[in-house]
């Protein structure tokens, strides 16, 4: 039960309004101190914020001329310790790409006390050195191990402007055209799209395709490879597969091909593939007998099978789409 | 003389008219660059290439602003594209402390050679405030320490605010610019610019008030 004083009030109540009124005071003084705070951190030194000063470095620099672009290294930057200091060329490795961290802001970083800021310049100033040593023993070595025929080229381009700094001086017009990539038109055009171009472990030697290529070019006929020489020309053991084909249209390949080689329909096909090849077979005069054989049994017919070939043959073409579950059906799931 | 009319003769060539116009709006501008970047050094570069990109686009000014609204809104433009970009993140990272003591704070004379960094922020803020707030601060030792402690607990938690925050509650802060201007700035309806403050300021109470700093007043009575 509450007590009240001699105005009627509860004491409690009173105390509850004194610390509230407390504790508005004490958020009122953080937020002065906050204020305080932040009019320090924007606040200008009068010799810095002068306008004349501002003026003289405008004047200054409308007399001077105009900037070089963001790209070129300055005297202190990275571009100038560490790769144009050690190989006389810059922008050969790139590091040049990084010219915001400049030398002086290493020196300025590594003369505070600051010991992430101290810990950054050191490992900038490592990586420059790096960087130079790099590109140094990169160029120092290079000519040697590639030759003689490399040296001219090393040296025109040693001779040749500097790929970054030196181009932004100049003019679009006279910057350095970039070497051109090899012609298409330096290869010679195939007259036929490439299916299944064989890999280069290919038993068929590059003259004889090419002897082959020759002729068929000065006859106008096809290319013998390019008919479909993964399914035709067969590998030899132990060679690499056709580059590109998965699985399963490696083992289409492989049926179809023993089925090419044993004369009868792929049984890989699907229904209506069959059904198109067998009319095809059909219209060519073949039997319908065995071309309905065929298409359940791959496996070339032999004395005994060509007997109860007719009966059969009539029941399949009666239930028609022929279905050879045990090589259509996927055996694994499709992963895509 | 107004600004449309320096304007005029300054498009016309007179140079004096564009100087008169630095003169008059620089510090602005150079303030807003601050408390964009943190960097004395970086906001002076900013600032002066913003001042040239003025002078090269001081004829498509139309008007249609004021021409401070204008030129603090380039200033800031050039100020974000400069914080943004990379490497540079990383030193101003590591020398927010440095410029924002010796670059701004030792403004003034203050702030001695080797002295406690936390003792010229306290210095500073004094100095920066009215006569009024400054002797609130107190002369103990004690209350020396305590305000030092919170002035440097202020900083870093300024600091830790997310940009879209930091950036109204420092620019409103410096009590230098109108909610209008700082709009136009920040590409945000004056609104939204008030909420911001206010939500930093709430935000940096709440984070003081976590750390005990509410008893502030109690410390130092």
């Amino acid at each position: 039960m509450s007590r009240s004083d001699s105005n009627g009030r509860n004491p409690q109540d009173a105390a509850a309004r004194e610390n509230l009124a407390d504790g508005r005071e004490a958020a009122t003084e953080v937020d002065r101190a906050i204020g305080d705070v932040l009019r320090a951190m924007t606040h200008l030194d009068e010799g810095a914020s002068d306008p004349a000063r501002m003026i003289a470095a405008l004047r200054a620099r409308s007399e001077s001329k105009p900037p070089a672009p963001a790209q070129t290294t300055s005297s202190s930057g990275i571009g100038a310790i560490g790769v144009t200091g050690a190989a006389g060329v810059t922008g050969v490795t790139g590091v040049t790409g990084v010219p915001s961290i400049s030398g002086s802001s290493i020196r300025r970083m590594w003369g505070t006390n600051h010991v992430p800021a101290r810990a950054f310049a050191l490992a900038a100033a490592a990586l420059i050195l790096l960087a130079a040593g790099g590109a140094a023993l990169w160029r120092s070595t290079r000519p040697a191990a590639s030759g003689e025929g490399q040296d001219a080229a090393h040296l025109a381009r040693n001779a040749a402007p500097a790929p970054q700094s030196a181009r932004s001086a100049q003019s679009p017009e006279e910057w350095p055209q970039p070497p051109q990539p090899p012609q298409q038109a330096a290869r010679p055009e195939s007259p036929e799209p490439r299916v299944n171009a064989p890999a280069p472990a290919s038993t068929q030697s590059a003259p004889d395709r090419q002897s082959l290529q020759a002729q068929a070019l000065d006859e106008g006929t096809r290319p013998p490879e390019t008919v479909s020489p993964g399914v035709l020309s067969p590998r030899a053991p132990g060679a690499l597969p056709p580059q590109g084909l998965s699985p399963r249209t490696l083992e289409r390949q492989a049926v179809a091909q023993r089925a090419a080689v044993s004369g009868t329909t792929p049984p890989i096909a699907s229904a209506a593939s069959r059904a198109s090849a067998g009319a095809a077979r059909l219209a060519l005069g073949e039997p319908i007998e065995e071309i309905a054989v065929a298409a359940i049994d791959p496996t070339p017919l032999d004395a005994a099978d060509a007997v109860a070939a007719p009966q059969l043959a009539t029941d399949v073409i009666a239930t028609e789409p022929i279905r050879v579950a045990s090589v259509d059906a996927p055996t694994t799931p499709r992963s895509h | 003389m107004t600004d449309q009319e320096l304007i005029d003769q300054a498009t016309g060539g007179d140079v004096a008219a564009f100087e008169a116009l630095v003169g008059r709006h620089h510090r602005a501008a150079l303030r807003a660059a601050l408390a964009a970047l943190g960097s004395a050094q970086d906001a002076d570069d900013v600032t002066q290439e913003a001042w040239i990109a003025v002078h090269a686009r001081l004829a498509d000014f139309r008007g249609q602003a004021a021409f401070r609204t204008w030129l603090l809104s380039i200033v800031w433009n050039k100020a974000l594209d400069r914080r943004r970009e990379v490497g540079r993140w990383v030193r101003r990272l590591v020398r927010l402390d440095e410029d924002w003591q010796e670059g701004s704070f030792a403004g003034g004379g203050h702030g001695g050679s080797g002295g406690d960094r936390s003792e010229r922020l306290l210095r500073a803020a004094m100095d920066s405030a009215d006569g009024a707030d400054a002797g609130r601060w107190g002369r103990s030792p004690e209350s020396a320490v305590l305000t030092s402690e919170l002035g440097q607990t202020i900083r870093r938690l300024v600091r830790s605010l997310p940009p879209k925050l930091r950036d109204p509650l420092l620019l409103a802060g410096s009590g230098d610019y109108t909610y209008d201007e700082m709009a136009a700035m920040l590409g945000a309806p004056a609104g939204t610019v008030k909420w911001r403050v206010a939500e930093a300021r709430r935000r940096l109470r709440e984070k003081l008030r976590r750390l005990g700093y509410e008893q502030v007043r109690f410390e130092r009575a």
